[in-house]
């Protein structure tokens, strides 16, 4: 790898979107006006070109191994380096970053459009463009970073960007609400984050990923010699720092597991995604589906060698992964939101991502991660074209049969539809086959709640696009629907193409089989094999047997890709028979099981649990804090306050001006200090 | 030996001082010959050109060579490196700031001072010699005295610099006094480095022990005013409020710098290996200096009073890494060596302490000059641009990120933190580190009275700018100086390498010599 080309691209990749969110907020308000997207499409659009080339390089290396490159130290020498800007060039970045900026580059193209319409009175139009610049650099930071300062740096700065944007329209207090509520809930993750961050510096001392990484594979392995050189420590040290490293990894993926629990809305913390759809939606497409909320994987991931040596750990992740997907999916059967529905199966999609990490299939997961990314980001994408057809309604209830109104707009969101149900040969399908089929491999429940949330996908994608674009057309009172411009419907079509064959990076042509089979397991698994590798390791016989040969000998080994397309398509048609056929069935449903469907619609009550549960105690010790803070903290406060004052007063009245009275003071000064000192000597 | 063979070591004070007798002789002449625009700026230019001369020589010179020739009584050291870049590199920006000054005639006298003052800084730093020294310091104080007079035609300033010379004379009196215990202490020389038998020898003695604590303690005196440390810290509101506001940067920079440097050369005489009744004394007085500083600031309605307070409570946090000493460990960057720290956070201060009062000297109200913190109310809706310069150096007093402040105190904490409880000193030296901590945070309430008011409040009063584009430039380059120095690594690592490289070279050798302090003397070229 060209290692000077490749720094220059990582500083491109940091600072053009940077200097771009720079640009829009510094200039936008005067002087760019409504051209202040220019300067952030030309630089998230410049970084994900340089995140092409990059991956290019990359991929163009024959062995595919980790490049560090430093490029700022800013504690000089000999301070230690505990604070260096440096950069983690390996297959996973090279596969995050275009994901990243490419979808970044489409939405804010997107955005162009459609903040017009849907803008802020207050200096909307330049804020939106800042702050989506300044998610994509921070987004980068969190990606390309190669120490856990830097990923920390990035998921805070993530964070912020998200609450920004979630309130983007604040003065709406619902929108208030839920910037507040994704920023709290994070925190609650993100503190369990950072305890884990500051237990790998207790650990190791030290924070780059090389060094981390290293050490704890050492000293998982005993190797107490090259320990005690890589950390340059003696061997009693370092027979005991592998002692403690086994025993203080589990926790330390425990504690950085809260934080990705938060970032990736699973349970018990998803409840802030569905009410981050306030904001506007491209920054659902682009922060609450395609990037920001899959962090957590990525960081999993990266963070293999910690993650992947407690089986326990793994398998904790799996089953939280497996209840979040069919938990959320169970809640999208009921949602009337679009958004909400797109919201309540992002959580289950990366609840798909959670189970592939927990069953030890990191490269699945990676590759779900980017195939998701494409239809969701269409997906929401597509929802907010119709919302801008609709004048601002998105409940599906309310209009219908928006086919031929919105034609492009249908037909890409189709696709992305079919892809996200795990329609045959799609790119979802393709990717969910493989992490059911590694939960299958580690335990046969977790194998039969991915087939069971893949069926319910297939139900609730399709029950919202029936209702939406199929019979009879319907749009609401004093609504002129049109479909939107190119630049909304070009993103959408570029999207729509990712939907359709980005999941053919994730498989192979099996050379001998019927038709030249297309087996699982392709170029992106490979490509990801050096970092996977802490995973793999561990994986018992997942994808060990050879593909077998022969027609038959195919089908029987590939029974499962065979059901989950039947269940897929099984999905489809119910929806079908429900929404469009027998639209009386649905009601024939509810009232049969009303107890269920209150609970659903209700989305289990969490929100309300948590309220009543932690939210409302909270409040009433908050009141009582503030009464001891009015009543006895200030006066504390107050009575410390008055000595400094009456200090000062005392001083202040000695202040006199009068040039006698200050040598007296400093003749009286020295004379009381030599006396001090004479009487303790 | 030749004289000659001397000036190449010490071509920058030589160009300083042969420049500010030059810039003193231009205002005979000029004010009778050459009427007009001229001869008001020929003067001021002329030191501009001088201070920068030397600070390019400076840096063309590099750290001294160890077999640099020395006259007798003067030493070439990489704390005289440093000092030359540090002081001339604030003293320039120093010049720019005060160019609009005075309005009166005696522009040349105004100049010379000043670069008389920048020469006194340089051979203090250069000073071999206790008498030397002595010189040396007071070359950098009586031309303050008079600066104040100088500034500006206002009956405070007569007064105050009237009061600070006389102060100053008897604090002087004390130090010199100090001095000659020192002599009898060290049994009869005043070499600062290398007398290492007889200072050795003659610290070993229990009689001579007193006589060294005596000498201490008075030295330490003078040193203290020049600090504005508690208690010889009262002079320091009125003069700086009675001095015009950027001759106020100029006293909490050069005085304080050479008082500091003063310290180092006095406690490497003794390679920090002092009597702990001196320690403890400099603990003391370190502990009260930031407490009262701080909280008598916080009854201030002056700005100029404040930042005078704030001064003497920075000289408190200062005097933790002058406690601390310097680190015998190779390559100890300002965060283990306390002087590294202390010298760092000085040149920084100076900076940063120029900046705030130099926007302050930019500001008029109705030809009066602005001191009251209701005059900077609102300051953000009138002038922009001054306002975010003001908040830069304030929040950088304050030790705020992104500011070098915090950087700076970061250095001089840490370096209290990371003595060690093998330090004889180690316990004392982390409750002093806490006493400065809780000191910043309650510094923080009154420096943030200053950014709120520039902020927060209505504009309530009309200000003109005054002072013309160099002044201007003076406020742009210490605000972003702030900033730079945060994120510039190549700024810090060359205060850390600069003053780590023995600061007190010969002496610290001799109380450790580490195999790779050993090393690293030699290689240095």
């Amino acid at each position: 790898m060209n290692e000077s080309l490749l720094t220059n691209l990582s500083i491109l990749i940091l600072l053009l979107p940077a200097a771009g969110a720079l640009c829009a907020g510094a200039l936008g308000p005067r002087h760019l006006k409504g051209n202040s997207h220019w300067p952030v499409i030309f630089g998230v659009g410049g970084a994900a070109i340089a995140s092409f080339v990059l991956l290019a390089q990359v991929a163009g290396a024959g062995e595919h191994s980790a490049l560090f490159i430093k490029l700022y130290e800013w504690f000089g020498p000999g301070d230690g380096s505990w604070f260096n800007v440096e950069v983690l060039i390996d297959p996973l970045t090279a596969v995050m970053l275009p994901v990243v900026t490419f979808i970044a580059t489409l939405v804010v193209i997107y955005s162009k459009e459609y903040m017009r319409h849907h803008g802020h009175p207050e200096r909307g139009y330049e804020r939106f463009f800042a702050f989506l610049g300044l998610f994509v650099f921070s987004m980068c930071i969190l990606v390309l970073g190669g120490n856990f300062l830097l990923l920390y740096l990035g998921w805070e700065a993530v964070g912020l960007c998200s609450y920004l944007l979630i309130g983007f329209y604040y003065q709406k207090p619902s929108a208030a609400a839920a910037a507040k509520k994704a920023f709290l809930v994070n925190r609650i993750g993100d503190f369990g984050f950072g305890l884990g961050i500051l237990m790998i510096y207790i650990t190791f001392g030290h924070l780059d990923y090389a060094t981390v990484f290293e050490a704890a594979r050492l000293g998982l392995d005993h190797n107490v010699e090259a320990l005690a050189s890589l950390l340059s420590i003696d061997a009693i040290q370092a027979t005991e720092l592998a002692m403690t490293i086994s025993s203080r990894l589990p926790i330390i993926a425990l504690l950085l597991l809260c934080g990705a629990v938060g970032k990736s809305a699973q349970l018990p913390l998803y409840v802030w995604l569905p009410d981050a759809m306030e904001g506007p939606s491209p920054v659902s497409a682009l922060i609450h589906a395609a990037t920001m909320v899959t962090a957590g994987i990525y960081m999993m991931v990266r963070c293999g060698v910690i993650f992947a040596a407690s089986d326990t750990v793994t398998m904790f992740i799996a089953i939280l992964g497996a209840a979040t997907a069919i938990f959320a999916a169970t809640i999208a059967l009921v949602q009337t939101d679009m958004k909400r529905i797109l919201a309540y199966s992002t959580i289950s999609q990366l609840g798909y991502m959670f189970l592939g990490v927990g069953c030890l299939a990191a490269g699945s997961a990676v590759f779900h991660l980017m195939t998701h990314a494409f239809f969701k980001a269409l997906l929401f994408l597509g929802a907010g074209s119709v919302m801008h057809a609709m004048g601002g309604i998105i409940d599906v209830r309310r209009f219908g049969g928006l086919k031929r109104i919105l034609p492009i707009t249908y037909l890409t969101m189709l696709i992305g539809s079919a892809a996200l149900a795990g329609f045959p040969l799609l790119a979802g399908f393709w990717s969910k086959d493989e992490i059911v089929h590694a939960a299958f491999n580690r335990h046969v429940l977790l194998g039969i709640v991915g087939l069971v949330t893949a069926l319910l996908t297939a139900f609730y994608t399709f029950r919202m696009m029936f209702l939406a674009f199929w019979g009879e057309e319907r749009v609401p009172d004093g609504v002129s629907a049109h479909e939107s411009g190119k630049w909304i419907l070009v993103p959408l079509s570029v999207l729509a193409l990712g939907a359709l064959f980005s999941g053919y990076f994730g498989v192979h042509i099996h050379g001998g089989g019927f038709l030249g089979f297309l087996e699982p397991h392709g170029a992106i698994h490979h490509f990801l094999e050096p970092v996977t590798a802490p995973f793999a390791a561990h994986a018992h016989e997942a994808h060990a047997e050879e593909a077998a040969h022969g027609f038959l000998a195919a089908i029987a080994h590939h029974w499962l890709m065979y059901l989950s397309a039947l269940l897929s398509i099984v999905g489809i048609i119910v929806a079908y028979v429900c929404y469009v056929q027998r639209p009386w069935l649905p009601q024939v449903v509810r009232a049969t099981f009303p107890k269920a469907h209150f609970v659903l619609l209700h989305k289990y009550f969490v929100d309300e649990f948590y309220h009543a549960a932690i939210v409302a105690p909270l409040r009433r010790l908050g009141q009582l804090c503030y009464q001891a803070d009015v009543f006895l903290i200030d006066g504390i406060v107050w009575t410390i306050t008055v000595i400094p004052r009456m200090f000062g007063q005392s001083w202040r009245t000695l202040q006199t001006g009068a040039l006698q009275g200050y040598g007296l003071g400093m003749a009286a000064g020295l004379a009381l200090i030599i006396v001090l000192v004479m009487i303790t000597t | 030996m030749d004289l000659s063979a001397y000036f190449p070591g010490f071509l920058p004070e030589l160009v300083m001082v042969v420049g500010a007798c030059a810039v003193l002789l231009l205002g005979a002449p000029a004010r009778a010959a050459v009427p007009g625009d001229m001869s008001k700026q020929a003067p001021g230019i002329v030191a501009i050109i001088v201070t920068f001369t030397a600070l390019i020589i400076s840096l063309w010179l590099g750290h001294p060579a160890s077999e640099t020739a020395c006259p007798p009584g003067l030493m070439a050291s990489d704390l005289l490196y440093y000092v030359r870049i540090g002081g001339l590199g604030i003293g320039v920006i120093l010049l720019f700031a005060n160019l609009h000054l005075p309005v009166a005639n005696e522009r040349a006298e105004f100049f010379s001072m000043i670069l008389f003052s920048l020469t006194g800084l340089l051979i203090t730093a250069a000073a071999n010699d206790l008498l030397v020294l002595f010189f040396a310091i007071e070359l950098v104080s009586v031309p303050t005295y008079i600066l104040v007079a100088l500034t500006r035609e206002d009956k405070r300033a007569s007064e105050a610099s009237v009061k600070y010379f006389f102060l100053g004379a008897m604090a002087a009196a004390i130090m010199v006094y100090g001095f000659s215990f020192l002599y009898g202490a060290l049994g009869g020389t005043t070499t600062i480095a290398g007398a290492d038998s007889m200072t050795s020898a003659a610290a070993s003695t229990n009689t001579n022990t007193a006589l060294i604590v005596a000498g201490l303690l008075l030295s330490f005196a003078g040193v203290f005013f020049k600090l504005a440390a508690v208690p010889f810290h009262s002079y320091v509101a009125d003069v700086y409020e009675g001095a015009s506001s950027t001759i106020s940067g100029l006293l909490g920079f050069l005085p304080k710098f050479a008082g500091l440097v003063a310290a180092v050369k006095l406690l490497s005489i003794f390679a920090w290996d002092v009597p702990p009744q001196v320690l403890w004394v400099l603990w003391i007085v370190a502990a009260v200096t930031m407490t009262v500083g701080n909280t008598i600031a916080l009854l201030q309605r002056n700005v100029k009073r404040i930042l005078a307070y704030s001064s003497v409570a920075h000289s408190g946090y200062m005097m933790i890494g002058l406690i601390v000493g310097p680190s015998l460990l190779a390559g100890a960057g300002p965060m283990r060596d306390g002087v590294s720290a202390m010298l760092f956070y000085m040149v920084l201060y100076g900076a940063m302490n120029l900046g705030a009062f130099a926007v302050l000297g930019t500001l008029a109200k109705s030809g009066e000059s602005v001191e009251d913190i209701a005059d900077i109310e609102g300051l953000n809706q009138r002038h922009p641009g001054l306002a975010l310069a003001m908040a830069l150096c304030v929040f950088s007093l304050m030790g705020f990120p992104p500011t070098a402040g915090l950087l700076g105190k970061v250095y001089i904490f840490s370096s209290a933190f990371s003595v060690g409880a093998d330090h004889p000193f180690g316990g004392p030296l982390v409750v002093l580190a806490v006493i400065g901590v809780i000191n910043s945070a309650i510094g923080a309430a009154y420096y943030l009275r200053i950014v709120a008011a520039c902020y927060n409040r209505e504009s309530r009063t009309e200000t003109q700018v005054v002072g013309g584009p160099a002044l201007r430039l003076a406020v742009v380059v210490c605000s972003g100086l702030m900033l730079l120095l945060f994120i510039s690594r190549d700024a810090k690592s060359a205060a850390a390498t600069v003053v780590t490289k023995q600061v007190v070279t010969k002496n610290l050798a001799r109380a450790s010599v580490t195999p790779q302090v050993a090393e690293r003397d030699s290689a240095t070229p």
